[in-house]
């Protein structure tokens, strides 16, 4: 009965102790003529930023490689998917060297969690370290696609487009990440696209710490746009009263008494005949009245006095 | 006769004038332009940009650069002018870390015109860099 307890204890105790000491793995095979040193060392690259840093504080683990080529080395690694660079070394260079382009190219990079077996093997045991000798999972392979196509392609626009659709499609989320960090030049329509894509990431991914940051000033400057686009109207709409306000005070202060009164009566459609018995004055006093008037408010006709009813008030305000 | 040479000179004129055609536009063609750089530094900060114009129908931009740091950082870059990072590379010694070296040789085909920069960032560095940029 004792046993039958103690087992599944002991078993769950060691699944915790090996699961804890797991790490991503990478093997290979990497044939080095002698004026190679006949290692791989292997950085952790926390930041996209660093990518192309050759600094020996990176470096998180190294191993030999035996007479056959064959190399393999545990990397200290978490749950969480990571960037790393293999490198080698020519003799006589610091371990910190990074050689990028040329035949002497000394670098590739690979993604690796505390689950991963990464395989890396070059042509015929050949020293050439090229991105598409790494392989292993789904992640490694959106990498290697991202990257050998960001090496290769002379088509920027198409690059741009794999670039924004690496971001919305990609399984990895830190080749999404990398993705959306090496885009450039992009129109609105695919920032937005990026933008929106983002909202799948995980925002404490320190992977995107630069580009979470960028594409929330980017939701920032669309509200001001959008700010600047009720506000300025509503604005001038009320200036714009403000200022018709003004002008009709302006108009109504510069006309006499008579003036107004006789504009009320033109409004009201009177001739001028009319307006003279009811004023009790001359129709050439009148017709002297109603020039000055035009001439104030700058309207040629009857008609266009109607413009200037507001000035006058309502009939019923009139009377 | 004279009618005869006339004519000869005439056409001999003409076929020296597009053999010297020909000339011009192949020197224009393989016309470039290099920048062959090479700075020393010790303890030095310092962060410097140079423009390079690139015109249209350049064929390739060829960028060699090399560098060793015994202290402090570094970084090399070449920026397009849309603002991408075409290349480069940094070197982080920090001031307890070992010797570090950058190699660079990258081509770029068919460059966009425009004005391309290259950036050269020193954090109390000490060391040296030399590129070379052809186009």
């Amino acid at each position: 009965v004792q046993k039958k307890i103690y087992f599944p204890f002991i078993f769950a105790v060691l699944s915790v102790f090996f699961a804890s000491g797991q790490q991503a793995v990478l093997s290979g095979y990497l044939k080095l003529d002698t004026g190679w040193v006949k290692k791989i060392f292997i950085c952790r690259i926390s930041d996209f930023n660093t990518m192309f840093t050759a600094s020996d504080k990176l470096i998180v683990a190294e191993s030999s490689i035996d007479s056959t080529g064959f190399f393999q080395v545990q990397i200290p690694s978490a749950k969480e998917e990571a960037l790393y660079r293999m490198h080698i070394i020519r003799k006589n260079d610091p371990v910190s060297t990074l050689i990028i382009g040329s035949e002497f190219e000394n670098h590739v990079f690979f993604i690796a969690n505390d689950s991963s077996h990464i395989y890396f093997k070059s042509p015929e045991h050949s020293r050439k370290m090229e991105q598409g000798n790494i392989s292993g999972d789904v992640a490694n392979q959106e990498l290697n696609s991202i990257l050998m196509a960001m090496h290769n392609s002379g088509n920027r626009d198409s690059l741009k487009n794999q670039l924004v659709a690496t971001t919305e499609n990609a399984r990895s989320e830190l080749v999404g990440l990398f993705a959306a960090y090496s885009s450039f030049g992009l129109n609105g329509k695919q920032k937005n696209r990026i933008g929106k894509a983002l909202v799948r990431y995980q925002k404490n991914n320190p992977y995107g710490n630069r580009i979470f940051e960028e594409y929330k000033n980017r939701g920032n400057d669309l509200l001001l746009v959008i700010f600047v686009l009720i506000v300025f109207p509503v604005a001038g709409w009320f200036g714009y009263g403000a200022y018709k306000k003004r002008r009709t005070l302006a108009l109504r202060q510069s006309l006499s008494q008579r003036e107004t009164n006789i504009a009320r009566l033109i409004l009201d459609g009177r001739t001028n005949k009319e307006i003279a018995l009811e004023l009790n004055i001359e129709v050439s006093t009148v017709k002297t009245h109603v020039n000055n008037m035009y001439a104030k408010l700058k309207v040629g006709s009857r008609r266009e006095l109607l413009r200037y009813r507001e000035i006058f008030g309502s009939k019923e305000q009139q009377r | 006769m004279k009618k005869l040479i006339l004519s000869l000179l005439f056409a001999a004129g003409i076929v020296f004038g597009y053999s010297q055609e020909g000339i011009s536009k192949k020197s224009f063609q393989t016309a470039s332009n290099t920048m062959d750089i090479s700075m020393t530094f010790k303890d030095c900060d310092s962060s410097k940009t140079s423009a390079f114009k690139v015109g249209n129908g350049v064929e390739r931009i060829t960028i060699t650069s090399k560098s060793h740091l015994s202290k402090g950082d570094m970084s090399f870059s070449v920026i397009d002018p849309e603002g991408k990072r075409e290349t480069g590379f940094q070197i982080g010694v920090g001031s307890d870390g070992k010797p570090g070296n950058g190699q660079l040789t990258h081509e770029i085909k068919q460059p966009i015109s425009g004005e391309w920069k290259l950036e050269i960032k020193v954090n109390k560095g000490t060391g040296n860099i030399t590129y070379k940029i052809r186009y």
